[in-house]
């Protein structure tokens, strides 16, 4: 390797692993819901029982994690079962829900391997 | 922590594409391009020799950044509430198998590679290399975004497969002709080794059926990801992709003056030995630039999937279209009381974040636009002052400074330390630090402080990696189009990054004459980059 090379090479590869650790913003959701139940958003005069989310991909359902929150409450875990048959939905069973504003965050892994993670907000009961 | 988890996703994904290029390319480049005979020596031995060990290092490189992604980077992203690890599981997954698979053929090969250097005439260890070349590209099918999809996935996997092929024969070949060129070089190059011409001509011929490989399968794959012309023009993955048709169009550019140097009749060896190592050192740039935002791209939703959150033509053509820069920005009260906590990721944002964000990008633009003027006049030669432009980029580090953070000091109620522990605060600050370390280099440069050759290359060096990592850079999380309209931006300044830095690079690496043109070239980029932020807008 040139003299040139070697001697711009340390500050570079220094600088460049720092410009590394100031980007860490950078994800996509890759794995992205087509379609759900209830939409997001949406206004229901009566609980769910269950929300359903279709993604544009397969998805190992094992890793998947949901929580969901009331209004600016303290989130709880969601348990979601694996048996669903279609590689590409997630059905949530929901306990019983009162009224008020809703947020449910999931993050799940594509078969590809990339994570992602989103947010379903629906509001039970009149909307305020 | 699944977006940092995400950043280290898409760069362990590049960086093991970029082993596989050492790796696999290099054995099609070993084959077909050097073509060492039995019982070679001389330039031929040494150049055998130092691939081999190229092959190896980027075999173990695939094997590293795999092992990374499959024993940290996934299993930390996935840990559960308990904060427990699931490895195992992970592991057990399709994508956990052919990682394993990848890791263990990349090892195997790295040995390989090391037999045959060790005996370079046993055609058993070439036959053993190029079966494990062979399987790695084919495992390489299960770790794609292909896998994934519900339909067309076997046709999917298949031209995913061949595309990557293409472009790891193409980059992995320059990358070890960069290495020839350097031992050609030290053997008397052209004029007292002329089987350095030879190779570079085979190359050509290898490069074309690289790109080949890569613009047919390519053209199937974009057909099937983009869909048409509005998921082209108004979605993340199809600006992505026109994004690396650009940077192609741009290596063919140098590989073409490469082919004509070479094919030339009055082509010397002093054109030779003086132009083609810098446009192949440059053509590897784009490559790698490629291999990074290629795997950007697979992070991103295939544009046939997102119909209600596409942007139209007419939305994205408005954040080009020019209008006055904001003169005034909201105070920063109004602004904090206005914006919605950082971790609200479903809030919507106010007219005055917008505000505060387009009044940035737009400073940032004068004094971009101001120093790439200035460099303009400098090119010209005709004023000596101008030559001291990356001074402005001291202006542009205070400015991001005190801007960057509302919320954090000088401007907002967090502490200079406390506000240090913010990921945000303390990304923004790093940046600071590298727009000063741009400045200082660069004018110590052009104020003949700083004389080593070397010196002169930081400034391209790190203008190509900013320029990568703002196309491999994405916020879109939660508001697809929202963002990309956004960040539609970011595209186009990437890839001026990326000219830019490769034109200086031409520049400081040509012979003066020839290097007027890249000079002219990389000013004019810098220029454009101001006057993109001088027009950019949020809303």
């Amino acid at each position: 390797m040139p003299l040139a090379f070697r001697r711009a090479a340390a500050p570079a590869l220094l600088l460049m692993a720092c410009l590394t650790l100031a980007a860490p913003r950078a994800a996509s959701p890759h794995a992205i819901v087509l379609e759900s139940s209830p939409i997001h958003d949406a206004v229901l005069p009566r609980a769910p029982q269950q929300v359903t989310l279709r993604f544009n991909s397969r998805i190992e359902k094992r890793f998947t994690r949901v929580t969901l929150a009331l209004a600016d409450r303290a989130p709880v875990a969601v348990a979601v079962p694996a048996g669903d048959a279609e590689a590409d939905r997630l059905t949530i069973p929901l306990q019983p829900l009162g009224p008020g504003v809703y947020v449910l965050r999931y993050r799940v892994l594509a078969v590809d391997g990339h994570i992602t993670e989103g947010a379903l907000r629906f509001t039970v009961g009149a909307a305020r | 922590m699944t977006q940092l988890a995400g950043f280290l996703d898409v760069l362990l994904r590049g960086f093991g594409t970029v082993g596989l290029a050492a790796a696999v390319g290099g054995l099609v480049y070993l084959r077909l391009v050097l073509r060492p005979p039995a019982g070679a020596g001389g330039l031929v031995a040494a150049a055998r020799g130092r691939a081999l060990t190229l092959v190896a290092a980027g075999a173990l490189l695939a094997a590293g950044a795999e092992l990374l992604l499959l024993l940290l980077v996934h299993p930390w992203a996935l840990a559960e509430d308990s904060g427990r690890w699931p490895l195992r599981e992970f592991l057990a997954t399709e994508f956990g198998l052919a990682g394993l698979g990848r890791v263990a053929l990349s090892l195997a090969l790295a040995a390989a590679a090391r037999w045959v250097r060790r005996a370079p005439d046993r055609a058993l260890g070439w036959a053993v290399a190029l079966g494990l070349g062979f399987l790695l590209m084919a495992n390489a099918a299960w770790l794609a975004h292909a896998v994934s999809r519900l339909h067309d996935r076997g046709p999917l996997m298949v031209g995913t497969v061949l595309h990557q092929l293409g472009a790891v024969v193409w980059v992995g070949g320059l990358l070890h002709l960069v290495g020839f060129v350097l031992l050609w070089r030290r053997a008397g190059g052209p004029a007292a080794e002329p089987l350095g011409v030879r190779v570079l001509a085979r190359f050509s011929a290898v490069a074309i059926a690289g790109l080949i490989l890569v613009l047919a399968p390519g053209l199937y794959l974009s057909i099937s990801y983009v869909g048409g012309w509005g998921g082209l023009i108004g979605t993340g993955y199809g600006v992505m992709v026109l994004t690396k048709v650009a940077l192609l169009g741009c290596a063919l550019v140098l590989g073409g003056l490469n082919f004509l140097i070479l094919r030339r009749a009055d082509a010397g060896a002093g054109a030779i030995a003086a132009r083609v190592p810098a446009f192949i050192e440059v053509e590897v740039g784009l490559g790698l630039t490629l291999l990074l935002a290629a795997a950007s791209l697979t992070s991103l939703p295939p544009s046939v999937d997102v119909v209600a959150d596409r942007a139209t033509p007419a939305e994205v053509a408005a954040r080009f279209r020019p209008a006055m820069p904001r003169l005034s920005s909201p105070p920063v009260g109004q602004l904090l009381a206005a914006a919605a906590p950082i971790d609200d990721t479903l809030a919507k944002r106010q007219p005055e974040e917008y505000a505060w964000s387009e009044y940035n990008h737009h400073a940032a633009g004068f004094f971009v636009f101001a120093m790439g003027l200035l460099a303009l006049l400098d090119q010209s030669g005709r004023a000596r002052w101008a030559r001291h432009w990356p001074l402005g980029f001291l202006g542009l580090a205070a400015f991001l400074f005190v801007r960057n953070d509302p919320r954090a000091w000088p401007l907002g109620p967090a502490g200079f330390w406390e506000s240090m522990v913010l990921p945000d605060v303390l990304q923004h600050r790093l940046v600071v630090l590298l727009v000063v370390a741009l400045a200082v280099f660069e004018w110590m440069v052009r104020s003949a402080r700083l004389t080593r050759p070397g010196g002169r290359l930081v400034f391209p060096l790190l203008c190509a990696s900013g320029g990568a990592l703002l196309l491999t850079h994405s916020h879109a999380m939660f508001n697809l189009k929202t963002e990309f309209l956004t960040e539609v931006s970011h595209a186009p300044m990437g890839l001026l990054g990326v000219v830019m830095a490769w034109g200086r690079w031409l520049e400081v690496r040509l012979p003066a004459a020839d290097g007027r043109v890249p000079g002219w070239i990389w000013a004019a980029c810098m220029t454009a980059i101001g006057l993109i932020l001088l027009v950019y807008r949020e809303t």
